[in-house]
Order: structure tokens, then sequence, then C-alpha cells
């Protein structure tokens, strides 16, 4: 057992902090928090500077760890542009990934990816959008989508819609499918949503389609197989949304350590002392149970259990991190970016399955392990 | 509690649900309008402890406290500042018999007030103001309420003095809470001629703020937890309700029954005789569980509940803003150990 990280991704994660400390500046953080704009130009530079490498995973996960580590608003917007990508690498055909997933890649379109409804949040089975076949072999998609990410900005997005009706209560979740819609396409209507606690700098929307026209060769996969994509992408995702968490839990460390570093009379208080070091031990933690996750899903043997035990507890992590920070640092917190760390924070308990879901995920599969059906 | 106090927590409550839920964005947007403050001040609330005189309802420590509670519930922005119009300027200006008709314009809602007691919160100063025996200059970082056009600060002697003119209030800081107040810095160079000196000390002054805290911290609690029973009694997942999934209702329940008997406490002991430490040690747990509450309300609601159109997000910030506001955590539990075990203790 080998606790380090290979050389050359050391070194990338000391060249994302430089950038995040670099570019990420008060002005910046500030502005786009405030106005609820996506920043373009950050995420041209991150892309230019060969800050966001999607071919080496262990690469992408320190990045995400140090630019959410700086600010979770323009760190999430400098990679999330390819958001959804990883369905169309593992289940999209070889036209689907030239037309669409390349041009990603090479950071000229931006991907979303659509699941989310307004009734069906955390019960991804719940969902009522349909796509309907028509006689010349195109689907007709209806339905609406919430919280999307990049959903006001994307050039195409990744749907999940029903094909069929459900068989049966149990069997909810069979019946769905995937496919790529063109944001320009007749039908297509996105709503920017506005006043989220914290994450501003990201773009989130609702969706709305209509009588959409969707090509046969833009279904993803095969039909029916949907929900089981999904899951497979959330095994995936989840683990990058505990890196974000790690990265916001030691953001607010970072900010508690620097005060202590500058004021002897806080640092001289054991209860102070005793919070620090509760707080790095929960933040090693969670890194440790995302690398152990990370590093069996980069090995293409993904185990749910430790990949839904690393997101939720690096999300409360990262909540408990920034609630703590902010608790004891007072009014210095509260004028400091470690106010918006703290608003940020909280997304991360909620998206990518929430903490409920990720206990349910830890129960069912861990029994399954235990022998118990 | 008496039929007196019951019918001021329902007509609290009315008003609240009448006059601020229909306005909340605005609130946490723009500011408290103007129309609010002449509404809150026809009810005497903006007076709340201020002699009838001078325009205000004379409360006792349980009519305040309900008060508080029952705003808080709604908007705790509006609460904090009758708070600090109220247990903060109108109590120190009271002090000085001859500028007693101040009051009158607070009450009535054409002035503001604000009370600087930051630099009693950290270990950090927060800028300060020096007296040179002539003039009052320096710059003042965290106040809350800086737009207000009547200021208590203390100098760089720990004396107190109002000030009418002679202040500018600068940018603003990013918001965590509480956003229906105006949060920056204020510089101040004022001649020590157009000062005030009152006679304010300060540690009294914060001694008397517990049980206040407390009313706004358990109205938080109130109005997060109330939005999200009514929340889980609505939405669906996975066929059911979400009220009936074990852990969200057991949850809810336990944070009932917590709310439950904390202002049960706080009732009892702002009717009976005086006890300082009680008050302390009500606003202590007081303050964790309005952060905790509101967290589990924001979870409660999923995505929604980070949107601030659904109103629950502000409950989590303001929450935690009032922590920091609250008081000094580590002095005040030096305080309450030292209580506790009669004799100098937690201090190391």
């Amino acid at each position: 057992m080998d606790f380090t990280l290979p050389e050359e991704i050391e070194e990338k994660r000391k060249k994302v902090r430089e950038f995040a400390l670099r570019e990420f500046t008060e002005e910046r953080k500030r502005y786009y928090d405030e106005n609820e704009k996506y920043p373009f130009d950050i995420r041209k530079m991150a892309y230019e500077q060969g800050i966001v490498n999607f071919s080496n995973p262990w690469d992408l996960l320190v990045t995400i760890e140090e630019l959410c580590r700086v600010d979770p608003g323009l760190g999430i917007s400098s990679f999330v542009y390819a958001f959804g990508s990883e369905i169309l690498m593992l289940f999209g055909s070889d036209e689907q990934k030239k037309k669409y997933l390349e041009p990603v890649q090479r950071g000229e379109k931006i991907m979303g990816f659509a699941v989310t409804e307004p009734v069906a949040g955390s019960d991804v089975a719940g969902i009522a959008s349909k796509m309907e076949r028509q006689p010349d072999g195109s689907y007709v998609l209806n339905g609406s989508k919430m919280f999307i990410t990049n959903g006001s900005i994307a050039d195409y997005v990744l749907v999940l819609a029903r094909t069929g009706p459900p068989p049966s209560e149990e069997k909810r979740h069979h019946n769905m499918s995937m496919a790529i819609v063109e944001m320009k396409w007749p039908g297509v209507s996105a709503n920017k949503l506005r006043g989220k606690m914290g994450v501003r700098a990201t773009d989130t929307a609702e969706l709305v389609f209509e009588n959409v026209r969707i090509p046969p060769e833009n279904i993803i996969g095969e039909i029916g197989k949907g929900f089981y994509y999904v899951m497979t992408f959330f095994n995936i995702t989840r683990i990058y949304v505990a890196a974000m968490s790690i990265g916001i839990a030691q953001g607010a460390l970072d900010m508690i350590v620097e005060k202590a570093k500058k004021d002897r009379r806080f640092s001289s208080q054991e209860s102070i002392q005793f919070t620090i070091a509760e707080m790095a031990t929960r933040v090693d933690a969670a890194r440790l149970l995302t690398y152990r996750a990370a590093s069996l899903l980069f090995q293409f043997n993904p185990d749910p259990v430790f990949t839904s035990m690393a997101k939720y507890f690096a999300a409360e992590t990262a909540t408990y991190a920034a609630e703590t920070a902010l608790k004891v640092t007072g009014l210095d917190g509260a004028v400091t970016s470690l106010e918006r760390l703290f608003r940020d924070s909280k997304i991360m308990e909620i998206w990518e399955g929430s903490s409920e879901i990720e206990k349910l995920v830890i129960y069912r599969m861990f029994m399954k392990k235990m022998g118990v059906e | 509690m008496d039929e007196e106090h019951r019918v001021l927590e329902s007509v609290v409550g009315e008003f609240a649900t009448k006059e601020i839920e229909p306005i909340n964005k605005q609130i946490e947007l723009e500011g408290i309008p103007i129309d609010l403050k002449k509404k809150l001040s026809a009810q005497g609330f903006l007076g709340a402890l201020a002699p009838y005189e001078l325009g205000g309802a004379s409360l006792d420590r349980l009519g305040y406290s309900i008060l508080l509670k029952q705003l808080a519930s709604a908007s705790p922005s509006v609460a904090f500042y009758i708070f600090l119009q109220n247990s903060l300027v109108i109590k120190s200006i009271l002090l000085e018999d001859d500028i007693r008709e101040k009051v009158m314009s607070i009450s009535s809602g054409n002035s503001s007030g604000t009370f600087y007691y930051s630099n009693k919160l950290n270990f950090l100063d927060y800028g300060g103001v020096v007296n040179d025996g002539r003039m009052l200059r320096g710059t003042l970082n965290a106040v809350i309420n800086s737009d207000a056009n009547i200021f208590i600060i203390p100098d760089n002697n720990g004396r107190f003095y109002l000030l009418e003119n002679g202040y500018s209030a600068l940018d603003e800081h990013e918001k965590l809470g509480l956003r229906g107040l105006r949060f920056s810095p204020v510089r101040f160079e004022v001649d020590i001629g157009n000062a005030v000196e009152l006679p304010v000390n300060i540690d009294e002054i914060l001694d008397d703020i517990h049980l206040p805290i407390s009313s706004i911290a358990l109205g938080i609690a109130q109005g997060a937890l109330n939005k999200a029973i009514e929340y889980a009694k609505e939405r669906s997942a996975f066929l059911h309700k979400l009220k009936d999934f074990q852990p969200l209702a057991f949850g809810m329940a336990q944070a009932y029954s917590q709310l439950d008997i904390l202002k049960e406490y706080m009732v009892n002991i702002a009717q009976g005789e005086r006890d300082i430490n009680k008050e302390l040690m009500l606003k202590i747990v007081s303050i964790d569980f309005a952060r905790e509450v509101s967290k589990l309300a924001l979870q409660v609601h999923g995505g929604y509940g980070y949107l601030m159109d659904f109103g629950i997000e502000k409950y989590y910030r303001d929450a935690m803003f009032l922590s920091i506001l609250g008081g000094n955590h580590i002095d005040e539990k030096i305080k309450l150990s030292s209580t506790i075990f009669q004799e100098k203790a937690g201090w190391i």
C-alpha cells in the first residue's frame, strides 16, 4: 500500500494551485459571485494554460481539488464545460464522439447532463420526460429538466427520458434512454436559475423540451439502458464531487491556519487548537476515502460502496469545515472568502446524489457484500 | 404564558405573515423598506423597549422575546434590526436624559441607529476611532446597519459616543447573512463637540443581549422547521411523501421536540427573576440549534432549498451570521465554565 501520488501529479497540483491563486483574484471571485455570471474568460485561461486535462483521471482529480480550494464557483466553472462527457466516452458511438465529444475536449463547445426534473431529484426513476419513437425512426422529446449545470450556456445536453412506460413499480428504472440534444434545435428552451446560495459563478438552468425532434443517430447506446448509464456516470462523478468537497474543506482549513499564524491570542486557545486538529483529521480522512474510491475507479474496478462513502463523507466534511472555520474566525471569516466557501459548500451534500441517497447506496451495496440480499 | 403574551404572540405572528412574508425577497435584496418600518412603528414594535411616551411599547422581557422570535421566524433581518434598535441603541440613548427625545425618532421609523460592538466579538481589532481630545477619527471595519443616521461607537479609550454627522459608509462587504441590513466599514471624522458621550458599560450591555439573541435564534429554528415540515408533507420521492421516510421524519420530530423545550425554557427565564447565566446557557444552545435546524431544513428541500425563491437558504446563512454577531464564543464559554466550577476555569 502506497499513499503517495506520482511525482508528475504532485507537480500538476502545484501548477494548479499557482494558477488558482494567480487568476482567482478577490475581485474576480466577488464579481462572478455577485453577478451570477459564468466566467468564460477563466474557463478559456484554464484550458489554454493546460490546467484541465481530461486524459489523466488523477491529474483531473487533484486539479478539481486545488481549484475548489481557492474558489468553488470559479473552480467548477473551469472544468465543468465537459459535464456528461464520460457518458459519451463509455457508451457513445464513434460518430457521436467525433461530432460532440471532441469539440468539447478541444475547449470549443460546452456540454450538459440533463437528468433531474422539477418533481424528480434524488429519485431518478421518477422522471416523466418522454421520447416517443416516430415512424421514420426519429424520436420526439417532451418534458422539462431542473437544476441543469451549464443549462443556459451549453451547446448540447445529454438527456434522460422515458422511451416506454415502467413495467411495474419495482421496475420504474426500466425503459429509460439517453439522447444528445442540441440546444439550438426547435422546441428547446433554457431558463437560467438565479438566486442560488452558492457556486453562483456556475450556470444552472431549467430546460423545457416541446416536441423536440431527435434523429436516431443521437440516441446514446441502447434504447432502454439510460438508467444504467446514469448510475455508471454517477459512480464516476461522485468521486469528482468528493474532490470538490475536499478542496472546499482544505480551503476552509487554510483560512483558519492563516489566522492562527497571524494571531497568537487566537492560536494560543486550546479549544482552537483542538478545532484545527479535528478539522485537519477529517479533511485527511475524506481525502483518503476519496483516493481509495478513485484508485478503484481509475483501475476500471469501481466499488459503489467506497464511492458513495467518499462522496457522503467528503461533502459533510466540506460543510463541517466551512461552518467550523467561520464560527471560530467570526467576523474575520465573515468579511473574507470564507463566507463564500460556507455558501458554496452546502450544495455538495445535495447534488450528484444527496447524502441520504449515498447512505441508501452504501447500505444496499454493503449488505450485498455481507451476503444479505 | 399568560393571556396577554399569548395574544401578543398571535398578533406578531399574523403581522409577520401578512406584512413580512410577502416581501421577504425584497428585504433580502434591497433592505428593509421604509414602508415596513412605518408599519412596525405603528404596532409599537420598532421601539419595543421604549416607554409609551417615546413611541414605544414598553414591552417586558417576555414580550420582547416573543416579538423577536415571531419576527425572526419570518425574517431574521427584521428581528435583528428591532434588536439592534432596542437592545443596543435605544437602551444606550436612555442612559442620557438630555437626549431621550432621539428615541422618538427611532421608534417612529424616522431615524435608524447602530451600535458598534464588533471589536468585542473577536481577537483582532476591527479598526478603531481615535479620540485626540478635539476630533474622533478613524474607520470601523465591520458595522452592521451601516446606513444608519445615528451611530453609537467606542473611541480608543472605550468611551462611547453618539454621533449624527461626520460619518461615511464605505463599500459593502459580501454579506453572509442578515442581508436586510447594510454591512460595511464606516469612516468617521467628527468634531468632539458634535458628539454626545454616553455612560455605556459595554459588558453590561452585552450581558443583556443573551435573551434577545436566543429569541432570534429560536425564531430562525421555528421558521426553518415549519417550512421543512410543510415541504415534507407535499413533496414526494420514490412514490412516497418525504414525511414518510424515517430519517427525515425522525430528524424533524427530534428538532421539533428540542425547539419546544427550548421555547418553554425561554418563556420561563424571561418571566422569572433575572438570571444572566441561564440566559447565557440558552443563547449558547439556541444558536447552535438554529444552525443545525436551518441546515436540516435546507437539506429536506434538496436543490430547491438552495434557491433564494424558496425562502429557506436565508435561515442557514442568517443562523451562521447570528452566531458570529451574537457574542464572543470563547469569552462566554470561559465565563460559563467559571460559573459552573465556581472558580477560574477553561482558560488554557
